[in-house]
C-alpha cells in the first residue's frame, strides 16, 4: 500500500529531475547555438553553390552562401579538442566573411561551417556525412577518427565531396590516393600524419642521446602505426626498444605497466594518448620515485595546451613538469602567417594551438583558396587545383604530396618539440627554432 | 629490481589494491545481503561519489580530507533517496528492480556528463607522493585508500555484529518476513543499507580519483570488479568478502603485470561467469538458495 | 484480414514508397537505423517481454554477426579475415553473420539456463563485455574497417532494410500465434506451473535464445553493413540499453511495442539536435518514468482497444 503523500512526493522528484534534464539540456544548446552554426540555416533551394549570377556589383549576402562541412567531436571524449578545431576554422571563415567574402567568378559569396558531430561511435558519423551531403557542402574538413573517415568515404568520394581531414592521421587514408586514384582522388590531408607524429618521437630520442626506450599507447590503430613507424625509425639508428604496451582506451590503474619501466629502466619513454585518458598514466608515472626521473615525451596529445598543463599540476604537483610533445607549430615563425595568426587567437581564445586550431583555420584557407583559383566548385576542377597548392599557412608552407598528404619536412610542414617546465612552454627542437635546451626531469 | 624484489613489490601493490576492492565489494554485499536486488547502479554512485568528491574540493574549494566526508554524507543521502523514492516503489519484481536500477545508472551517468562535462578530471588528492621502504615503493595514496578501506571495512563488521541496529540488517537479510514480524521496518533498514552503501563506494571513489582519474563512466569498472568479489566470497559473509577482495587484487595486479593490462579486464568477466556458473556460493561462502 | 493486419499492410506500402516520393538523404539514413534497432529490440522483446527471461547481453549477438560478417567481406588485411576465394553475396554474409552468432549464444546458453534471476543478468551482461576485449585485444578499438558497402547505394540498403524487418516481425507473429508462442508465454507467467503442466522448460527457453539470438545477429550484421564497419563499440551496454528502452517505452510484450519504440527514438534522435546530443539521458529518464508509473510501455492505452486475443 503506499501512500497518497508518497506517491506525490515521488512524482514530484520525478518530475523535477525530469524538467530539470530537459531544461538543462535546451540550456546547453541554447549555449552552442553561438558556434555551432546551422543546420538551421538551410538556404531556400538547397544552397545552390554555383549559382552564376553575373551581376558584378554584388554584396556577399545576395549571392549563394557557400557551405563548408565540418566534422568533429561535439560529444564524447574529445570534445574540447573538437571546439578549438571549430575556432580555428570559424576563425578563418570569419576573416574571409569581413573581407568581402569569397569571390570567384565574379561574384562574392558569403561562406558558412555546417558543423557536425563526429560523435565517439561510427553510427554518430555515418549519419552526420549524410546530413552533410543533404546540405550540399562544397568540401568537408575535420574527421577526429581515422575510423570515421573509413566509415564515411565511400559515400562521400561517391558524391565528389573534397575531404580535408585535420586530425584522422592514418596514413592509411591518404595512401588510398595512390592505390585508387580516380576514386580517392577527393581526399585530402592537411596536418600531420601518424609517419610525421612518429617522427618527433625519433628525433628527441636521437635529441637526448637515447640508448633504448619504452612506448605505452592507447589501443587504437594510428597508435599502432605510429609505433611502427617509431620502431622502422630507431632501428636504423640502433636505438633499442624494450617493449611497447597497448593500452584499453578505459584504463585507469597503469601500475603494472609503470612497474614494467621502472624495472626495465629505458633511456626515456614514448607515449601516445589522444586525450585526457592519458592524464592518469602521467600521474601515476610522475608519482613513482623512479619512473619520474626517466624523460618521456608524447606524440601528440592533449599536452599542448595549458590549462591541461596547468591542472595537471594543480592537482598533483610537478605532474606536468618536464614533459615533452611532439607537435605541430607553435608559437614560433614557422612561416609569416603563424605568429599573428597565434596573437589573434589568443586575444580571444587565450591560448594558440597551431595543430588544433591552426591546421583547420589552414584547411579552410586552401579549400577556399582553390575555389578562388579554380573559379568553381566543382570537385573535379577543384582536385586539380588543391594538388597544385602552395600556400604559406599557420601551421608552415603547404604543398600536397601525390598521397594528398601535406609535406611533412622542414620549410613545409613542421612538427617541434615542446618542454613544459613548471607551467611554462619552451621549443626545444629544431635547432633554428629552439628557445632553450632539453633540461631532464629532476 | 631482483625477482625477488619485484614480487614483493606486487605482493605489496595486490594487498593495497585488494583493501580498497574489499570496501567496494562489501557495499555491494550489503545490498545483495539485505535487499536481495541486483543494483546496477552502485557503480553509478561510486563515479557520483567521486565527483562529489571533485565538487567539494576543486569547485568548493574545501580542503581535502573535508571534501572527503561531505563526499561520503552527501552520498549516504543519495542512497537513502533512491531507495526511499525509486526502488522501493517496484520492489516486488525482480526484472523491475534490475531495469530501473540500471537506468537510474544510465541516468546518474549522463547527468554527471551534463553537469561537468565528459572530460577526465584531475582532482587533488589528501597525500602525494610515495615512500620506499626497503626497496618497495608505496604509493601514499593508494595506502591511504588501504588504510581507510580496512578501517572502514572492520568498522562495518563491528556494526553489523554488534550493535542493534547492526542485528536488525542481519535479520532482514536472512528473512524480511521474520523481521517485520520482529517489529522492524525493512524499508528504514533497506534506506540505510543503500545509504550505507553508498558511502563506501564514494568513499573508495574519493580516495582513488586523484590517482586514477574521474570520468563519468568510471562506475562500471569498479561495478564488475565489486560483483567479482561479492561472488567470490560468498553473498552472504562480510568476512569471506574481505578475505576475497585481497585475494582478486593480488590476482589483478599479478595478471597485470605478466600478463597485460587488457588482460586484467578479461580475467575479471571470465572469474564472474566462471564462479556464478560453476560454483554459484563462491569459494569461501555459504550456500544461496535465492540468487 | 482483421484491421491490424491492414494497418500493417498499408504501412509497409507507405514504406516501399517513401524513397520514391519523400526522398532525402536523412530520411532515409534515419530508417535505416529505426530498421537495425527495430530488429534488435525485437530480439529482446521475444526473450524477456515474451518469454520473461531478463538478459541483458543482447549485445553479444549482435556484435559478433557484425564481426563475422565484416571478416566475410572486407577488404582490408586483419588477422582472422576469412577469405573465400570469391566475393559472398551481401544476403549470404549476413546470414552467415547470424547463424555464426546463434551458434555461439547457444553454446553459451546451455550453462547460462541452469542459473536464474540475478546471476543470470550478471552472466549476460559479462559475456559481452569479455567479447568485447577479446576482440579490441585482436583487432584494435576501432574493429574491422572497411566493410564494403553492402550495396552500391543507400536507397538498396534501404530496401534491404524494409524487406528484412518485415521478415523479421512476420515470422515472430507467427511464431507467436503457434503453441511455441503459447509455450513461451507460460513461461513468462508462470515458470513452475508451466513445468508442472509438462513444458520443457529448458528447451523452449533454449529455443527462445536461439530465435531472439538470431535475430539481434540479423540487426547487428545489417548495422555493419551500414556503417562499413564492424566496430567494439556494438558491444557497449548503451546499445543495449538503447534497445531495451525501444522496448519498455513502446510496450513489453507486444508485438508493435519494440517498432513504435524504436521509431519514437530513432526519429527523436535523427531530428532533434538536443534529444541526439542527449540522447541517453532523456531515453533513462524515460524508462525510468516507465518503469515506475507504466509498466506496461505506452503502447498499453491503445493497444486495448484493438486486443481481441492476446498476442
Amino acid at each position: 500500500m503506499k501512500s497518497a503523500v508518497s506517491n506525490i512526493v515521488t512524482a514530484a522528484i520525478v518530475i523535477v529531475v525530469l524538467v530539470g534534464s530537459v531544461a538543462g539540456t535546451y540550456y546547453a544548446t541554447s549555449g552552442q547555438a553561438q558556434t555551432v552554426t546551422i543546420r538551421s540555416t538551410i538556404t531556400q533551394g538547397g544552397g545552390g553553390a554555383t549559382s552564376t549570377v553575373t551581376n558584378t556589383v554584388t554584396a556577399a549576402s545576395q549571392a549563394a552562401e557557400i557551405k563548408i562541412g565540418f566534422i568533429t567531436s561535439l560529444t564524447g571524449v574529445a570534445t574540447d579538442v573538437g571546439k578549438q578545431m571549430i575556432q580555428g576554422a570559424q576563425y578563418a571563415v570569419d576573416q574571409i566573411n569581413n573581407g568581402g567574402g569569397l569571390c570567384y567568378a565574379g561574384s562574392c559569396h558569403k561562406v558558412s561551417l555546417d558543423i557536425v558531430d563526429n560523435g565517439d561511435t561510427t553510427d554518430i558519423a555515418v549519419v552526420s556525412a549524410n546530413k552533410l551531403l543533404q546540405d550540399q557542402v562544397v568540401g568537408v574538413i575535420g574527421f577526429l577518427y581515422t575510423g570515421s573517415v573509413f566509415a564515411t568515404q565511400t559515400a562521400l568520394m561517391s558524391h565528389k565531396v573534397p575531404i580535408l581531414m585535420t586530425s584522422a592521421s592514418a596514413v592509411q587514408l591518404t595512401n588510398q590516393v595512390l592505390t585508387n586514384y580516380s576514386q580517392f582522388k577527393y581526399m585530402f590531408r592537411v596536418g600531420s600524419n601518424d609517419s610525421g607524429l612518429a617522427y618527433t618521437g625519433f628525433s628527441f630520442l636521437q635529441l637526448i642521446n637515447a640508448k633504448s626506450f619504452y612506448a605505452i599507447a592507447e589501443d587504437f590503430q594510428y597508435a599502432h602505426y605510429e609505433m611502427g613507424f617509431l620502431g622502422n625509425f630507431t632501428k636504423s639508428a640502433n636505438i633499442q626498444s624494450l617493449g611497447v604496451d597497448f593500452t584499453p582506451f578505459s584504463a585507469t590503474d597503469y601500475s603494472s605497466e609503470i612497474l614494467k619501466i621502472v624495472n626495465l629502466h629505458p633511456s626515456a619513454v614514448v607515449g601516445s594518448f589522444s586525450g585526457d585518458n592519458g592524464f592518469a598514466f602521467l600521474k601515476q608515472y610522475k608519482a613513482d620515485p623512479v619512473a619520474s626521473h626517466i624523460p618521456i615525451m608524447f606524440l601528440g596529445g592533449p599536452w599542448g595546451s595549458k590549462s591541461t598543463i596547468d591542472t595537471l599540476n594543480s592537482a598533483q604537483p610537478g605532474s606536468a613538469d618536464y614533459i615533452v610533445d611532439g607537435t605541430l607549430g607553435w608559437n614560433i615563425p614557422l612561416t609569416k602567417l603563424t605568429s599573428p595568426f597565434c596573437q589573434a587567437i589568443e586575444k580571444t581564445f587565450s591560448f594558440c594551438n597551431i595543430g588544433t586550431q591552426g591546421v583547420n583555420y589552414d584547411a579552410v584557407q586552401v579549400l577556399t583558396n582553390a575555389i578562388r583559383t579554380a573559379g568553381t566548385t566543382d570537385p573535379d576542377a577543384l582536385v586539380k587545383v588543391l594538388e597544385q597548392t602552395d600556400l604559406a599557412g599557420a601551421s608552415g608552407r603547404l604543398v600536397f604530396t601525390a598521397a594528398h598528404q601535406v609535406l611533412l619536412a622542414p620549410g613545409f610542414t613542421q612538427l617541434p618539440l615542446i618542454e613544459w617546465i613548471k607551467g611554462s612552454v619552451y621549443v626545444i627542437y629544431p635547432p633554428n627554432f629552439a628557445q632553450q635546451a632539453y633540461v631532464r626531469p629532476p | 629490481m631482483t625477482d625477488l624484489a619485484l614480487i614483493a613489490q606486487l605482493i605489496v601493490n595486490g594487498l593495497m589494491a585488494g583493501g580498497t576492492y574489499a570496501i567496494l565489494a562489501i557495499g555491494l554485499s550489503l545490498i545483495f545481503g539485505v535487499m536481495n536486488v541486483l543494483n546496477v547502479s552502485y557503480g553509478a554512485l561510486y563515479a557520483l561519489g567521486g565527483y562529489f568528491g571533485y565538487t567539494f574540493s576543486v569547485l568548493l574549494g574545501q580542503p581535502p580530507l573535508a571534501s572527503l566526508f561531505l563526499a561520503m554524507i552527501a552520498s549516504f543521502g543519495i542512497g537513502v533517496l533512491i531507495e526511499r523514492f525509486a526502488i522501493e516503489r517496484v520492489k516486488g519484481n525482480v526484472n523491475s528492480v534490475i531495469l530501473l536500477t540500471f537506468g537510474l545508472a544510465i541516468l546518474i551517468e549522463q547527468l554527471i556528463t551534463l553537469i561537468y562535462s565528459g572530460s577526465y578530471q584531475a582532482v587533488p588528492g589528501i597525500i602525494q607522493g610515495a615512500i620506499v621502504i626497503g626497496g618497495i615503493t608505496v604509493n601514499l595514496p593508494r595506502f591511504m585508500a588501504f588504510v581507510v578501506s580496512v578501517a572502514l571495512s572492520l568498522l562495518l563488521i563491528v556494526f553489523v555484529y554488534r550493535t542493534k541496529i547492526g542485528s536488525a540488517i542481519r535479520v532482514v537479510a536472512f528473512d524480511q518476513e521474520l523481521a517485520l514480524l520482529r517489529g522492524i521496518s525493512v524499508r528504514r533498514i533497506s534506506m540505510l543499507t543503500l545509504g550505507i552503501s553508498s558511502m563506501l563506494a564514494a568513499t573508495a571513489a574519493a580516495l582513488l580519483a586523484p590517482l586514477l582519474s574521474l570520468y563519468p563512466a568510471v562506475g562500471w569498472n569498479p561495478l564488475l570488479i565489486a560483483f567479482v568479489v561479492v561472488v567470490l566470497g560468498g553473498m552472504g559473509s562480510l568476512g569471506g568478502t574481505v578475505i576475497a577482495g585481497v585475494i582478486y587484487g593480488l590476482v589483478d595486479v599479478f595478471t597485470g603485470f605478466y600478463l597485460g593490462s587488457e588482460w586484467r579486464q578479461i580475467t575479471v568477466l571470465l572469474v564472474i561467469v566462471a564462479v556464478l556458473l560453476l560454483r554459484p556460493q563462491g569459494i569461501l561462502g555459504k550456500v544461496v538458495e535465492r540468487v | 484480414m482483421n484491421s491490424r493486419q491492414a494497418i500493417a499492410v498499408v504501412l509497409s506500402a507507405i514504406f516501399f514508397t517513401i524513397p520514391v516520393i519523400a526522398y532525402s538523404i536523412l530520411l532515409i539514413n534515419v530508417l535505416i537505423l529505426f530498421f537495425a534497432f527495430a530488429i534488435f529490440a525485437a530480439s529482446w522483446d521475444l526473450i524477456f517481454g515474451y518469454t520473461g527471461q531478463l538478459t541483458l547481453g543482447q549485445t553479444f549477438p549482435y556484435g559478433l554477426s557484425g564481426f563475422v560478417s565484416a571478416l566475410l567481406v572486407t577488404n582490408y588485411p586483419v588477422p582472422w579475415k576469412i577469405n573465400l576465394g570469391f566475393n559472398i553475396s551481401p544476403i549470404a554474409a549476413l546470414l552467415i553473420g547470424a547463424l555464426a552468432a546463434t551458434l555461439a549464444s547457444s553454446v553459451l546458453a546451455f550453462p547460462a539456463l541452469r542459473v536464474k534471476g540475478n546471476s543470470l543478468v550478471i552472466v549476460s551482461v559479462a559475456t559481452p563485455l569479455i567479447v568485447q576485449q577479446l576482440f579490441i585485444k585482436i583487432w584494435g578499438e576501432e574493429g574491422i574497417p572497411q566493410v564494403s558497402h553492402l550495396v552500391q547505394d543507400t536507397v538498396q540498403l534501404y530496401y534491404f532494410g524494409l524487406v528484412l524487418t518485415i521478415l523479421v516481425y512476420l515470422s515472430l507473429y507467427w511464431i507467436l500465434r503457434t503453441s511455441i508462442g503459447l509455450r513461451f508465454r507460460a513461461i513468462r507467467e508462470d515458470e513452475l506451473a508451466a513445468q508442472t503442466s509438462g513444458i520443457n522448460i529448458v528447451r523452449y527457453k533454449f529455443l527462445a535464445y536461439s530465435i531472439s539470438s538470431f535475430y539481434a545477429g540479423l540487426a547487428g550484421s545489417y548495422f555493419t553493413f551500414f556503417t562499413s564497419h564492424a566496430d567494439p563499440t556494438m558491444f557497449s551496454l548503451s546499445v543495449m540499453f538503447q534497445g531495451a528502452s525501444m522496448v519498455l517505452v513502446g510496450g513489453l510484450g507486444t508485438l508493435v511495442g519494440p517498432l513504435v519504440g524504436a521509431f519514437l527514438l530513432t526519429f527523436a534522435s535523427g531530428y532533434l539536435e538536443y534529444v541526439s546530443t542527449y540522447r541517453l539521458l532523456l531515453y533513462a529518464a524515460a524508462v525510468i518514468i516507465i518503469i515506475m508509473f507504466l509498466p506496461k510501455g505506452l503502447m498499453h492505452p491503445f493497444l486495448e482497444r484493438f486486443r481481441r486475443k492476446a498476442v
